[in-house]
Formats: C-alpha cells, sequence, structure tokens
C-alpha cells in the first residue's frame, strides 16, 4: 500500500487549481457574492511565521466552505508593505527598500503558494506600489480638502535610535517597542487627521456590526466617550479658576482636594503663589519624558505633589480645598484638572490614602441640577487624538502636499499623482528628526501648481497605517486606473461591507479604528456603499513557543519557516 | 487547527503535527481500499453491493459530523471540527463496508481542511469536477434521529413489553408512549394509574 506522498500530490493540485482559475472571483458571477478578508501580511525578511498560518488557514476554511455552499467568494491577498523592519535593513545592506520588498513578497506568494490556500492572485495588492500609492495620497487631498488632514505643532515620542515618532502605544516601558531605544518627547509640526471628528460616530456605529465583545470593548475604550460636567472651582485670593471635567458630577460635596496634570498651563500662572516650587519644578521634569499610557496605567503607583500655598474653592458647598498636581491626570484629556472623590473614585481613593488627603461620605445629589448650580457644563468628552499622520522616514507614502511661500501648502494636483518616491542608491535617516527626504534637494525643489513660482514638497511620509486603511477597497477593482475601485465593483462585493474579518487581537485597536475612520469618510464622500467597512470581525489567539511562552527573535524560539512549512502544507488542519 | 481553540493563545509543539499526520494517512488508506474495491465488489468497501449494507451507526456519525463540522466552521471551532473527524474516520477503518457516497460526503466535509488529499482521492473516485466546487452536503435528519434505545415497560414492577424510543426523548413523551402501547394496555384498562416511573434509557414502570 502506498502511502500518501503530500509533496507530489500537492504540487500536483497547485497546478491545476492555478490554471483552472478556481479561487478567482468575478465581479458579477454565479452565486451570492461572499468577501472574507484577513489581515495582509507585512512581507518581513524572515518569511512566513506560523500565525500567519493559523489566520489565513481559519479564514481559507470559511471561504472554501461558502463556496462549496454556491457562494461567489472573494478571497484576496495582498502585501502591506512600508515600514521600519524594510527601512532599517535596506539602510543597514545598503540597498533601495523598494529592491528588499520585492525580494520578500517573492518569498512570501512562494510560501503562501505553496501552502496552497485558496487566494484570489489575479487581485494580489502592494501599498508600495506607485499605482496603489496613487489612490492612498488621493484619499489624503479628500481629507485635506475638507479640512481633516491639518499642520500642528505637537509633542510626539520620539525614539532616538529609530529616529522616528511614535504613536503613544508603540512606547512601552518608556522605550521603543521595536528597537528598545530610549525615547523621549519632542516637539514637532506635524500633519495630522481630525479622526476625533468622527469619534462619535466611530463609538455610535459599533452598535450596527457583528464584532467579538472585547473586539467591541477595545474600541470603546480607546474612543473613551464620556459624559460629563465642566464645573470651575475658583482659585482662592486669585482671578484664576480650575475648569475640571467630571463624569460624577452628583459627588461634588464628596470633593476634598482638585488634581491638575503636571503640565497644566495654571501651574506656571500660580508660580508666584506656590511655596514649594522647586519640589513642583522638579516633578514636572520627571513625568515630562513619561508616555501617557504608563501614567495612567491602573497598576502604577500614584505619584503627585501638592500646590503649596494655593488653595481651591469648592463651588458647590464654599470649602476649601488643596490643590496637587499629578501624572495621573493628562492636560490632553477632559480640561486637564479633575476633582478628586476619593470615597467615589478607586484612583482618587489610593491617593488620597497614599497623601493623607480626607476621605469623606456626602449625600449624592443629583448631576444636571448641581452642574446647573454652579454655572458648569454638561459636555461629552473623549480620550482619542487626532492622528499624527508624519513620519519623518523615507520608506512610506509621500505626503502629496507642496509648500509656496506665496500660496502656502498647495495639494498636489490629483493628475499628477503618485508622488513618488526618489531612486535612492542608499541613505540614512537624519539626526536632526527632518525626513531623508529633505536633503534630497533635486527631489524636494518643485514649482507651486497654483503660481507657478518655486516651490519645495512636504518631505514627511505618512505611518505604516495609511496603506492598510483602504485596502479592503482596492481588492474589490484592483487594477482599475480611474478610481480607487469602481462604484459597481463596490455595491457588489461590499453592499454590507466586507462579510467577515479575521485578524490578530493586536491589531483590533488602531488598524480597526483607522479604517473605520477612512471608512467613514469616503461613505460622507459617498465613494463607498456602507457607513462601516467590515460586518463581522473576529480574532485569532496567538502561537506561542512550546513551553507557552512569545516567540521572540531574540530568545530564538521561533519556528524556522523553512522547516516547518514543509509541515504545514500537508497538515492545514494543523 | 487542531492544536486547540482557535480564539486562545495555543502552544506549538511540533510533534503534535504527527498526530495529523496520521490521521491524513489513515484516510489515504480508506480511499485506496474504497477505490480498488469498486470494480470487483470485494467484500471490503465498494459500492454496489447491495448484500451489504454499511451499519447504519455509521451512518448515523456521518449524518451527524457533516452536521456538527458545519457548525463548528461557522463557530470557529475548528480544533472540535478535526476532532469529530477523527472519530468518524475511526470508525470508518473498523466498519467492513463503507459506501462510496457516504465516504464522498466526508470527503466533502474535509476537504475546507485538507485540500490537497480530498481533491486527490476524490479524482480517484472518478469525480471530474474539483471537490472544491462540488456542493456542500446536506445532513440527513431522519438519520440523525437515531439511536432508539429498548426500554423495558412494568406493570406493578413485572415486565409486560419493551418499547423503543430515541435516547434523547423526554420523559412525558416516553410515559406517554409507555402507557398508549398495545402490549400494556390489557394490564392497565380499567384501573386508575396511580404513579408511572421512569429510568431514563431503561425502565418505565406504571403503579396501577
Amino acid at each position: 500500500m502506498k502511502n500518501y506522498d503530500h509533496r507530489k500530490i500537492e504540487k500536483k493540485w497547485q497546478g491545476t487549481w492555478e490554471k483552472s482559475k478556481i479561487y478567482e472571483a468575478k465581479t458579477g458571477g454565479k452565486g451570492k457574492p461572499f468577501y472574507g478578508l484577513i489581515e495582509f501580511p507585512y512581507p518581513s525578511g524572515a518569511g512566513l511565521h506560523v500565525g500567519h498560518i493559523r489566520s489565513n488557514t481559519a479564514m481559507d476554511i470559511i471561504t472554501r466552505k461558502r463556496r462549496m455552499e454556491g457562494y461567489n467568494v472573494l478571497y484576496p491577498i495582498g502585501w502591506d508593505a512600508f515600514g521600519l523592519p524594510t527601512e532599517n535593513y535596506a539602510i543597514k545592506m545598503g540597498i533601495d527598500p523598494a529592491k528588499v520588498t520585492k525580494t520578500n513578497t517573492d518569498i512570501f506568494r512562494k510560501q503562501l503558494k505553496s501552502v496552497g490556500f485558496g487566494f484570489d492572485w489575479s487581485r494580489e495588492i502592494d501599498t508600495t506600489d506607485p499605482a496603489y500609492v496613487k489612490w492612498t495620497q488621493w484619499i489624503f487631498l479628500q481629507m485635506y480638502k475638507k479640512g481633516l488632514a491639518y499642520k500642528a505643532r505637537t509633542t510626539i515620542n520620539w525614539c532616538q535610535s529609530c529616529k522616528i515618532g511614535l504613536a503613544n502605544e508603540e512606547v512601552v516601558g518608556g522605550v521603543c517597542e521595536r528597537c528598545g531605544g530610549q525615547v523621549v518627547k519632542r516637539e514637532k509640526e506635524q500633519w495630522m487627521l481630525a479622526i476625533t471628528k468622527y469619534a462619535d460616530r466611530l463609538d455610535k456605529d459599533l452598535d450596527k456590526v457583528n464584532y467579538l465583545d472585547k473586539i467591541k470593548i477595545q474600541q470603546r475604550n480607546w474612543i473613551g466617550k464620556s459624559e460629563g460636567s465642566e464645573i470651575e472651582f475658583p482659585v482662592k485670593n486669585s482671578s484664576d479658576k480650575i475648569k475640571v471635567f467630571t463624569t460624577r458630577a452628583d459627588t461634588i460635596f464628596g470633593a476634598t482636594y482638585v488634581v491638575l496634570a503636571p503640565d497644566h498651563e495654571l501651574v506656571t500662572k500660580l508660580k508666584s503663589q506656590i511655596s514649594n516650587w522647586s519640589d513642583v519644578e522638579k516633578y514636572v521634569k520627571e513625568v515630562k519624558d513619561k508616555p501617557d499610557i504608563e501614567r495612567t496605567a491602573e497598576d502604577k503607583v500614584k505619584t503627585g505633589v501638592e500646590l503649596k500655598g494655593v488653595k481651591a474653592v469648592n463651588p458647590a458647598n464654599g470649602e476649601e480645598v488643596p490643590i496637587w498636581i499629578a501624572d495621573y491626570v493628562l492636560a490632553t484629556y477632559g480640561t486637564g484638572a479633575i476633582m478628586a472623590v476619593p470615597q467615589h473614585d478607586e484612583r482618587d481613593r489610593e491617593f488620597a490614602t497614599k497623601f493623607n488627603l480626607p476621605i469623606i461620605d456626602k449625600p449624592l445629589v443629583d448631576a444636571k441640577e448641581i452642574t446647573d448650580k454652579v454655572h458648569g457644563k454638561i459636555v461629552t468628552k473623549y480620550k482619542l487624538r487626532d492622528w499624527v499622520f508624519s513620519r519623518q522616514r523615507y520608506w512610506g507614502e509621500p505626503i502629496p502636499i507642496i509648500h509656496c511661500d506665496k500660496c502656502g501648502y498647495v495639494p498636489v494636483p490629483e493628475r499628477d499623482l503618485p508622488v513618488v518616491l526618489p531612486k535612492v542608491k542608499s541613505y540614512t535617516p537624519t539626526d536632526n528628526g527632518e525626513s531623508p527626504l529633505a536633503i534630497i534637494s533635486k527631489w524636494v525643489n518643485t514649482t507651486c501648481p497654483k503660481c507657478k513660482g518655486k516651490a519645495k514638497r512636504e518631505t514627511d511620509t505618512m505611518p505604516n497605517w495609511a496603506g492598510s486603511s483602504w485596502y479592503f477597497l482596492r481588492y474589490v477593482d484592483p487594477k482599475n486606473k480611474k478610481e480607487f475601485a469602481s462604484k459597481k465593483a463596490l455595491t457588489y462585493w461590499m453592499k454590507n461591507g466586507v462579510d467577515w474579518y479575521n485578524g490578530g487581537m493586536e491589531h483590533t485597536t488602531l488598524h480597526l479604528l483607522y479604517s473605520r475612520f477612512w471608512h467613514k469618510f469616503l461613505y460622507d464622500l459617498k465613494v463607498v456603499p456602507t457607513t462601516e467597512p467590515y460586518m463581522k470581525r473576529t480574532s485569532h489567539g496567538m502561537i506561542l513557543a512550546s513551553g507557552g511562552v512569545k516567540m521572540s527573535k531574540s530568545i530564538g524560539n521561533t519556528i524556522d519557516p523553512k522547516e516547518e512549512l514543509i509541515l504545514y502544507v500537508y497538515m492545514k488542519c494543523l | 487547527m487542531f492544536i486547540g481553540p482557535f480564539d486562545q493563545a495555543v502552544s506549538w509543539n511540533t510533534d503534535s503535527i504527527i498526530g495529523s499526520r496520521r490521521f491524513l494517512d489513515k484516510i489515504w488508506r480508506l480511499g485506496e481500499r474504497i477505490g480498488s474495491s469498486r470494480p470487483c465488489l470485494g467484500p471490503i468497501g465498494g459500492k454496489a453491493s447491495s448484500r451489504q449494507l454499511e451499519s447504519a451507526s455509521l451512518q448515523t456519525l456521518l449524518h451527524k459530523t457533516i452536521k456538527k463540522i458545519g457548525e463548528d466552521i461557522e463557530s470557529m471551532s475548528f480544533n472540535t471540527a478535526i476532532s469529530s473527524m477523527m472519530i468518524l474516520v475511526n470508525e470508518m477503518e473498523k466498519e467492513e463496508f463503507v459506501n462510496e457516497k457516504d465516504f464522498k460526503m466526508f470527503l466533502q466535509i474535509l476537504a475546507p481542511f485538507a485540500p490537497h488529499i480530498t481533491e486527490e482521492i476524490w479524482s480517484t473516485l472518478g469525480e471530474k469536477k474539483s471537490i472544491h466546487k462540488s456542493s456542500w452536503p446536506k445532513w440527513d435528519k431522519k438519520k440523525i434521529v437515531d439511536d432508539t434505545v429498548k426500554i423495558a415497560v412494568q406493570v406493578n414492577g413485572k415486565v409486560r413489553s419493551e418499547i423503543m424510543v430515541s435516547s434523547d426523548a423526554d420523559e412525558e413523551a416516553v410515559k406517554n408512549l409507555a402507557i398508549q402501547d398495545k402490549n400494556i394496555i390489557p394490564w392497565i384498562e380499567g384501573k386508575p394509574i396511580r404513579r408511572v416511573i421512569y429510568v431514563k434509557g431503561r425502565i418505565v414502570n406504571i403503579v396501577v
């Protein structure tokens, strides 16, 4: 009896399937459409990872069942190919990142094909392909035209080793999540996207979609919507007032102190009245470089300093209360100041216990009534901040804006898209925080599309998140040269959004939120048919190394894909 | 996919692949057994022998498995889907005769998990179209309501009859069946029934 010769048989059928195109999806084809989506991989130099296999296999099984149930199935694949690892590798080796990307995607394609996934390879996309970049830039320009993309001076987390700005969530334990390098705060002019304008809809519309509860909770926590009151606590012997934001105005009679964020503007304003200024100054300095996520972590030991010599007055009962600064209050959230009610708030209680502040139990009152009585107002606040959209790196989509001394910011005309990256043999990021594009004068110097005068290109590039914020739309019509996708293809495949999206829990906060935001924006432009991009979102667990620890290259316990691929190939049902 | 619940983190274990490999080898051998016996109506396998019948319990298990795999895929419970297919394959191995039609249904529900091997066996069994373009099998409701059990019916502690009920039939239904059984009626006719006791899956005692 012959044994199952998996290599021979797999090769044979993969060839047959490719020839007969059984996995190719036809827009408008036979059967009801079904769109199954996985997170497209970042083609790193290491090749496929077991995690990819797990996620792809799950959707592979689902889409194969749908196909057998008579659905017209779309199960596409592509490459989320801009990003730091490729760029860093290219710098190290002194080669063009585009070349590195080509090599890596070739490996990924070969590996994925050898596993025998039922992807529609005819729709393969690559976010770094100029034909794709064109539409990423086009969407950015529409946002610019609607006032959603703007430039602002803001504090960013700066990794001194990668020489790149990091999002808050990319900073772990005060160091860069990727390289472990020291992170400092830096002020920089940055392009921003006004995602906060969509905060309410991003929160509310979660009711319309079928996501796992834990995913909805993550989205909602990140958006951080809260209804509350803004109430002013006058500073004694001063005309200054501390505006606090509280969701518990009903507990105002139990407020025993007020806390300002260390970088609240009042702190320096009150300097002359503060008797322990040197302690205050020292503390402010200490927390300056701490990332927000750490400052507000629940398990963190509370720290703070009292502003001695000044008092605030509780407007509800006229009582004087001390004013503190503490890093668990953020200047950027609410009003940057809180009234502390240790009787009713866990964090305040912890703080009060540590610093021996009074904890008093007073009856609750009606929140609305008391807010009116103390001349406060009811407001809705969000934790969500606008999205820092600039990166000072080479390997990303150039932001398609031109700076003209006469005309200011001028968008690159749509007919001139895409703005492609200049070819480089090799380059390095700059120490002064400017994009490496800034020193390629041939590329930077251009003419203003408006006045035809001398002008310069914007040298910041888009973050890694840009290309993945709309890739599911391109799959439905990947070769379209006139639009990012035709209306016909969009209404056919995305009548209700992507039918089922599966991916890792590590992408259920930002990628999910960002792509929902872009999609909603496109919906407002009336160029996509639905308010939400994904009808259903599920997630898979991580594959850990034996012993239950996270696989990591630094520990050296990852599985060599070359060796293991052979096993996956016949053992998809692992 | 067999490695553990899909929504949870799992530890990688290269050895666990061996179990899966054995599973595929078993299917391969079953496929060969059924394929090779097709023309000659051999004692094992074959589709045309009317004298031999696949056991009813295998059919029940098959249809239950079809139902379960369909549901498990929808809920992403891939690991339980695979274990139930493993159970089915073990049962098929033990059977003297496996209907080709039924084996093909099994191949179809396995196809999303193991696309290559199922396609190969499917084609050696004479199918021209890809298994991945075939229609997802429908489970037969009648075959699933299966395991009937024999229940002894007593009247005042003495066995007077036997009835067949489905193993998951509820208590009231079984009691009613017992009271209406034609062998029982003469024993209880005209007498007030005081109590009916049902020991699940075994006995009904009618006290008159």
